[in-house]
């Protein structure tokens, strides 16, 4: 009796549900991922409503990436730095003149901290015959900004945002922002939280996702946006460069030239940019790539406010190619000699338009071609 | 190193994965490295006052406990002298010395002792009292002395309770630290939700409502009455969840440890009346004063007059406890003077509400009851966050002044209207919160709604705290009560 009992309490509704500890440990640990996972892909649906602008199709930050890890060819010759290097370095040109594959990866304000970690990321899927490395020495000024004003945050996010999850990724999280800027880089919600206020935007970004979101789902091929030309007369031509055929005004180059500020001073080297200048050097030496530093030209008008410091500014950066044997082009040096540059090659007070570039370029085929003999 | 800061949250997982991953013969050490580190990240020299605070307290316990007569009391007395001592040096001084120099260029006194330039150790009132509580416990022989100068350590120096409290007891929480805690998913969850809450609390309410706050209590001059009157109540609210935003991380991180710490509020803003305020606002530091101070005075079994004083006294201590300034001590003392008020005014109060006949309508009643409490006690906080006696008068005065007392769109000189309705509705958000708490505490409920609707609640909260979180370079003013 008590058996049968037994039996229709075991099988009937009444019988409480003994689960087993691993049952209810899977559970548990299948719930928490779970809500991590929602947790993430949330947060990436509100920074996709709060983004500023990164999606756009002139937005080259992003698209430089997109195109690199679209390559299959080998890059055989890497350009590193901020606007100056990749408004100055023509890869198209290079490329027919040296039968090589090349690509610039430079961004605007981009550091010798951010380079290191642009070159690590591209070492991981190349191997280049040459790096060339353009330094701007504002650049390697200031912890958090320099006297330039440059966001050291957004342009650490220029390579912490688009490269692959790696412990590259990682190193750069850790090295390239500030201890106070880590949620802000990782989170973008954080980043942009600000943009919450700006209906129109979100409007236009909830309409923009909403249809990607359908396009992916119904399998639908997301079609490649060409770049467009910027009302700046600016485009991004491919391969990491950007050109531009505008002309600096006289105004630009005197009354509001941004580099007048260095006129009664000297920078403010931070030892840490300078510390990865010599780390890049140091990674080109252990992968046995010949490194070229060059500094591209600023227009003569600007350089009459740096005359008194800037043989200081430039053997500052002698000093460093010097102890490591590595070959350093000052180009405002040269231009003081030869005058391959004036005014009217540059688009403002710090940087070469499309004429500029074609005198740049073709005098620089003489430094590249015999590294790339080595 | 504050709680709303990364390095806490990588700080908070190292340890706890550790905690759990150690035995539990070691975990102490753990602890107390932890607390150590904790404690360095703010001012790492000022580690030598807490440790030598704690060798004394230490040393006074076990002697306390082993002596008796007189010496036992001359041993409670030097430890309590110590402890006071350290505060009165590191707070206190200074606010009398320039009282005392004050009063001798009153009364054409030679009087010229210098101030000193010491920075006030962080959460030194917290600990100091956790630790007067801890030695007055052992010598009336509620506490055994503990002789593990490492338990006793971790005890004083706890890192979540360690800068703003709880204060804890030593009965509740020396011996937790001999309990072996094992992983509790459950309990796990518990404490991480507190501590989203408390963030959110924090970062989202609090840190928001004080741009108001500081810009219109940064120049009051400049205000009409109404801006004034919104400002103390947004201080009202920002104080709550500064504080009990604070003591949820706290109570949160300890509890994902497996540690229970004291409850520190309980929705004190449902108060009916001020003596409630101070049973629900910063528990462990009223039953504190309640037990080592209030009780040894007589308590309220005592005469009137007696009574009154008591409460003055109690209040007044709490008052200057907060800060070395005249606007905490009036701050102290209103309190005191409420309580006494209340005392004195029970029978002409029970007569009019049956006057009003508020008796037959008890909703009603409850609501009007709890309305009073709450003006009362903002007008209290005036003092508490206000710079100075002075410009505390100056905010009342402009306040009181109905013909410049202004209307609504004076605020919208301080704050955009956007920003204002977003105040107003996080406040609302937060009341709803704290009712739904009461009743479930009221019932004793234990109301689990389903899965989908408790996870879009934490979304909600947590991505809130992401975008309307205050974080900008100006964020290290840190949390309010760190300064005690």
């Amino acid at each position: 009796m008590l058996t049968r009992l037994h039996s229709f309490i075991s099988s009937s509704k009444l019988a409480p549900k003994v689960q087993s500890k691993t049952t209810v440990i899977g559970k548990r640990v299948l719930k928490a991922i779970s809500f991590i996972v929602i947790f993430f892909l949330l947060e990436a649906q509100i920074a996709a409503l709060l983004d500023p602008g990164r999606f756009k199709s002139n937005f080259h930050p992003r698209l430089r990436w997109e195109e690199f890890y679209r390559m299959n060819k080998n890059i055989d010759v890497v350009f590193l730095g901020s606007s100056h290097a990749y408004r100055s370095f023509d890869p198209f040109y290079f490329d027919r003149l040296l039968g090589v594959n090349s690509f610039n990866f430079g961004h605007s304000d981009q550091n010798p901290i951010d380079s290191y970690y642009v070159l690590n990321e591209v070492l991981q899927y190349d191997h280049p015959k040459e790096v060339v490395f353009e330094l701007f020495f504002p650049l390697s000024e200031g912890t958090v900004t320099n006297s330039l004003n440059a966001s050291y945050f957004l342009s650490a996010s220029y390579v912490f945002d688009y490269i692959r999850p790696s412990w590259n990724k990682l190193d750069c999280l850790i090295n390239d922002f500030q201890p106070q800027d880590y949620l802000k880089a990782v989170f973008r919600t954080i980043r942009d939280k600000d943009n919450y206020k700006n209906t129109k935007l979100i409007k236009t970004n909830s309409t923009r996702r909403w249809t990607e979101i359908k396009d992916q789902l119904s399998g639908k091929p997301i079609p490649f946006v060409q770049p467009t030309r910027t009302s700046t007369g600016e485009l991004y031509k491919g391969k990491g460069f950007v050109v531009n055929d505008g002309v600096a005004s006289q105004k630009q180059l005197t009354q509001t030239n941004r580099l007048k500020v260095y006129q009664d001073k000297t920078p403010d080297w931070d030892p840490k940019k300078l510390a990865y200048i010599q780390k890049i050097i140091t990674l080109c030496k252990q992968k046995n790539i010949p490194l070229l530093l060059v500094t591209s030209p600023l227009p003569p008008s600007t350089m009459k406010f740096l005359s008194n410091n800037y043989q200081n500014i430039h053997d500052h950066y002698q000093q460093i190619a010097d102890q490591n044997g590595v070959k350093y082009i000052d180009y405002n040096l040269i231009n003081e000699q030869n005058q391959l540059f004036v005014d009217k090659n540059f688009k403002d007070e710090d940087h070469l338009n499309s004429a500029g570039v074609q005198i740049f370029d073709q005098d620089m085929l003489q430094y590249m071609k015999p590294m790339l003999k080595q | 190193m504050l709680f709303n800061t990364l390095p806490f949250l990588v700080f908070f997982l190292v340890v706890t994965t550790l905690y759990f991953l150690l035995p539990h013969k070691v975990r102490w050490m753990l602890l107390l490295s932890a607390s150590c580190y904790f404690y360095m990240a703010f001012v790492p020299r000022y580690i030598l006052i807490l440790g030598a605070a704690i060798v004394v307290n230490y040393v006074c316990g076990v002697s306390i406990e082993r002596l008796s007569g007189p010496r036992k009391q001359a041993v409670l007395l030097a430890g309590i002298a110590a402890n006071i001592g350290t505060l009165f040096i590191f707070k206190y001084f200074n606010f009398f010395n320039d009282n005392l120099a004050q009063l001798a260029r009153w009364l054409h006194w030679n009087y010229s002792l210098a101030n000193l330039s010491l920075i006030l150790p962080i959460g030194l009132s917290f600990h100091t009292f956790q630790s007067l509580g801890y030695l007055i416990d052992v010598n009336r022989g509620a506490q055994k002395a503990e002789r593990h100068f490492g338990i006793f350590a971790l005890f004083v120096m706890f890192y979540p309770q360690l800068v703003a409290g709880p204060i804890e007891r030593s009965k509740n929480l020396l011996q937790q630290f001999y309990t072996k805690q094992h992983f509790d998913y459950d309990r796990v969850v518990a404490g991480l939700k507190l501590m989203i809450w408390g963030l959110f609390k924090k970062m989202v309410i609090a840190d928001r409502v004080s741009l108001f706050v500081s810009e219109v209590y940064g120049h009051p001059q400049n205000y009409p009455g109404i801006v004034l009157a919104f400002a103390t109540l947004f201080f009202a609210i920002q104080i709550y969840c500064d504080f009990s935003g604070y003591t949820d991380i706290a109570i949160g991180a300890a509890n994902v440890m497996g540690f229970t710490l004291m409850q520190n509020f309980r929705q004190p803003y449902f108060s009916r009346s001020i003596s409630e305020f101070w049973r629900r606002w910063h528990i462990s530091l009223s039953t504190w004063f309640k037990d080592y101070l209030y009780i040894p005075l007589g308590g309220n079994r005592v005469v009137k007059s007696r009574l009154m004083f008591n409460l003055m006294v109690t209040f007044v201590v709490s008052g200057i406890w907060h800060g070395a300034n005249w606007t905490y001590l009036i701050w102290g003392a209103l309190n005191g003077l409420y309580l006494i008020l209340s005392v004195l005014t029970v029978q002409i109060r029970s007569r009019l509400v049956k006057l009003l006949c508020l008796n037959r309508v008890p909703v009603l009643h409850q609501l009007l009851q709890m309305m009073l409490t709450f003006v009362f006690i903002c007008f209290a906080w005036i003092f508490f966050r206000a710079a100075s006696l002075s410009q505390a008068l100056v905010i009342i005065n402009r306040m009181m002044q109905f013909n410049t007392f202004g209307n609504l769109t004076n605020l919208y000189k301080v704050a955009p209207k956007e920003e204002l309705i977003l105040n107003f509705a996080l406040i609302v958000i937060l009341f709803i919160f704290d009712l739904f708490q009461e009743q479930k505490e009221k019932a004793q409920l234990h109301i689990r709604l389903p899965l989908i609707v408790r996870w879009v609640c934490y979304y909600v909260v947590l991505f809130a705290t992401f975008v309307l979180g205050v974080y900008n370079v100006a964020y290290k003013t840190s949390f309010i009560y760190f300064q005690f």
